[in-house]
């Protein structure tokens, strides 16, 4: 499955690929869908962008209408059937989605990428992704040793502190992160902001943020974090945005800015604009439903 | 800062062959986007607030347009509508119909440039008169209804202006030298006054002539309307005969179709004579109803259904007044004094010299910069590219380099920079382009608009709390 996802042209690096198969279950059939992908017939990649364009029932009353619908939605529709089931292709089509889902939270963020964003990597007290998944109250706090790194290394007190977790995509983080948070902190650094330190959690949830904030003294804390996958989009990375957190800090506290990707908006333009909302929410000193943009 | 609310005020004035009309609506726009979302700006309503009536289209003679009398035209249905010139935000003036008619429609604009407040253009050119007419029309909202594709036959005094949509989106347009009066007659004495040299030219392929000072029959107003009729009908086919390429507009070209028509709409002043069927010939003294009764004739068997479109003669008006005007993204970036900026041509960066900018390559681009300024006579033109959607923040510092070096070889350094793109990535852009510019200069940097090569635009004050702009695109200015 997850050679079908790695041909829609995504550029997932070779060594993660390895990786998954340990992981992923589904990777048992990937030998046999690489013969296929010879196979002179040619095999569709069910997870491009070109088959999902197309349209799968047979001999549509208003196929130009079905074609216009299925441009306007992510959404399977259109799919046919055979007798009450879907038709074999569709079946496949959303396991594969599926797979790459999986993919996205259960792979961690490559090491090579936060060493090149220069992200010292601190962890929550969850010791493996399974912990992660079923023990949020775990995800929200952090180890002894990442609240000793914390506060031995990082900026004390900075008007922003912006920071990056994994949350539930990997590909998120990876997909998007590194534009995003070089067009952000250059952005809020012309303004003379004093920025805090940024470094990586891993197993982290959004509330992990209040305990971040309480360590380094943010006024304001901002953290970019992957979005439970879809599947429609796997990368989804959204903004979470809190003045003045502490743990135990109301959700309703929160501004959000979220459907960061490529299908969505991409992470240099989201990064333009946060950084604008971050010094509009510094000025209101407010986030959340207080804060009126 | 002049901002405008989230309200804009539209006029659209059509100046026809045979007549002219205009519109005055309100186009409100919204933040379409939820709240956890980045805001995108679009128009949401258009409400059509005033129509004024249909006016016989002042001439001084058969190619001259009487300024004066349209101007105090205008005045009056200002004057009616209760506006103000200065109440007016944005519009758009067309002069349709026979291209002779067009030969003093500069200077009629300028003339009618007082009453038309600080932002409304002028706007010409056969195509763009298609699609406005069939968005005006309704013919596009009913292609997207009920998911099917839709002609829409805008025909006039002097042209047929044709626009096929397809579940919401433009297939196609053209522009045919077909209307109503190409022939005019005495309606007492039925002795023709004109005939069109274009419907000889038609006309010549079958053999026939049509000559001023003879009296026109029946049979010979059948004859010349069935001449146009044919063009017409032939031009919705997916090949074309000899008429339709001999009739089609210059500047404009037969369509090529992807999807075959199912429905066609008539507007313009002979739809009228089509759907109300106008029994008498000589009713108008010209060939509005034989032609209505040709192309009826020819309807079965052409494999579409005719349906009756929500305007008809005023389709051009309503397209003028309500469609022109398009909002960019809301990610914009811009110095706030260079608004209103009017007919700025656009140059259209080749997908080459684009792939050069994302690596901080400029050269090709200031040569086509040059190049296209020096052509044009111009001083400075928007910089189209089409973006990406997903660039990468080293590409995008090389574009914003490439852009700036090439502000500084090819435009004046007090002429703001502005810059269009198709994807999302304008504000991006924009503050790392005013990282290296500093503050002094002028940069306009708007997304999510589209423009072609030869385009002109028309930006307005920002509206929506200054986070976007409206935008006019239009293809040609007179001269």
């Amino acid at each position: 499955m997850k050679a079908l996802g790695e041909a829609a042209g995504e550029s997932a690096p070779a060594p993660e690929a390895e990786s998954v198969r340990e992981n992923d279950p589904a990777s048992g059939s990937m030998e046999s869908s690489r013969e296929n992908a010879d196979d002179p017939e040619g095999l569709i990649d069910l997870t491009s962008a070109e088959y999902k364009a197309g349209i799968q029932l047979q001999d549509p009353e208003n196929e130009l209408a079905l074609r216009a619908m299925r441009r306007a939605t992510t959404a399977r529709i259109g799919l046919g059937r055979a007798g009450n089931r879907p038709s074999t292709r569709a079946m496949l089509s959303f396991r594969a989605d599926h797979a790459m889902a999986k993919d996205a939270v259960m792979k961690p963020v490559d090491q090579k990428f936060l060493d090149r964003m220069g992200l010292h990597t601190v962890v929550s007290k969850c010791g493996d992704i399974n912990e992660h998944l079923t023990r949020p109250d775990l995800g929200r706090q952090l180890t002894d040793e990442s609240i000793k790194y914390i506060e031995e290394n990082c900026v004390k007190n900075p008007q922003i502190q912006i920071y990056v977790s994994d949350g539930l995509s990997n590909a998120a983080i990876e997909n998007n992160a590194e534009d995003l948070l070089s067009i952000l902190m250059e952005g809020l650094k012309d303004q003379g902001i004093k920025l805090g330190t940024p470094f990586f959690v891993k197993y982290g949830r959004v509330p992990t943020m209040d305990k971040v904030s309480e360590l380094t003294g943010a006024e304001l804390t901002c953290v970019l974090i992957g979005e439970r996958p879809g599947l429609a989009a796997s990368d989804s990375m959204s903004a979470y945005i809190t003045y003045g957190a502490y743990v135990g800090i109301s959700e309703s506290s929160r501004t959000v800015v979220s459907n960061i990707h490529k299908n969505g908006i991409q992470p240099v333009e989201a990064g333009a604009y946060l950084s604008e909302l971050l010094l509009k929410i510094l000025e209101a000193k407010k986030s959340g439903v207080e804060f009126k943009q | 800062m002049n901002f405008k609310g989230n309200e804009v005020l539209s006029v659209g004035i059509d100046i026809g062959t045979t007549t002219m009309s205009m519109i005055v609506s309100r186009l409100e726009m919204k933040n379409t986007a939820a709240s956890y979302m980045v805001p995108e700006v679009n128009i949401t309503s258009k409400n059509i607030i005033y129509r004024s009536g249909i006016y016989m289209t002042p001439l001084i003679s058969r190619t001259m347009l009487d300024g004066e009398k349209i101007s105090q035209v205008i005045a009056d249905e200002y004057h009616k509508a209760g506006i103000k010139p200065s109440d007016v935000d944005t519009g758009a003036v067309i002069v349709t119909g026979e291209s002779a008619l067009k030969e003093n429609a500069r200077v009629l604009i300028e003339q009618l440039s007082r009453f038309a407040g600080d932002f409304v253009v002028s706007t010409a050119g056969p195509d763009l008169e298609s699609i406005i007419a069939g968005r005006g029309s309704g013919a596009e909202e009913f292609s997207k209804k009920y998911g099917c594709t839709v002609a829409n036959l805008d025909i006039g005094g002097g042209t047929t202006n044709i626009s096929v949509f397809s579940c919401g989106e433009l297939l196609g347009q053209t522009c045919l030298d077909a209307g109503g009066r190409l022939v005019i007659y005495d309606p007492a004495s039925r002795r023709i006054s004109y005939v069109s040299k274009r419907l000889n030219d038609a006309a010549a392929l079958y053999g026939a002539s049509f000559s001023e000072g003879s009296i026109a029959d029946e049979l010979t107003l059948h004859r010349a309307a069935g001449f146009l009729a044919d063009a017409i009908i032939d031009s919705l086919r997916f090949s074309h005969r000899e008429i339709t390429r001999v009739t089609t507009t210059s500047g404009s070209s037969p369509l090529v179709l992807s999807d075959p028509v199912q429905y066609v709409s008539f507007s313009g002043g002979v739809a009228d004579c089509y759907y109300n069927d106008i029994n008498d010939v000589y009713t108008y003294g010209d060939l509005g109803p034989a032609l209505a009764q040709e192309l009826k004739k020819r309807v079965p068997g052409e494999g579409f259904t005719v349906i009756r479109p929500t305007e008809t003669i005023r389709a051009t008006v309503v397209g003028a007044g309500t469609y022109m005007t398009n909002v960019s993204g809301s990610t914009i970036s811009y110095n706030e004094d260079i608004f209103p900026i009017k007919n700025l041509s656009v140059l259209v960066v080749s997908p080459d010299s684009e792939e050069l900018l994302y690596r901080g390559e400029p050269g090709k681009l200031i040569e086509e910069l040059r190049w296209y300024l020096g052509q044009s006579q111009q001083d400075n033109a928007a910089i189209c590219i089409k973006g990406k959607e997903k660039i990468s923040y080293g590409e995008l510092r090389n574009l914003a380099e490439s852009l700036l070096e090439t502000d500084r070889s090819a435009i004046d350094r007090a002429l703001p920079l502005i810059i269009i793109c198709e994807n999302d990535m304008a504000k991006a852009l924009g503050m790392v382009i005013r990282r290296s510019a500093g503050i002094q200069k002028s940069i306009l940097c708007l997304d999510r608009i589209k423009a072609r090569s030869g385009d002109y635009i028309d930006i307005g004050y920002p509206v929506m709390d200054g986070i976007a702009v409206p935008v006019v695109i239009k293809t040609l200015i007179f001269g």
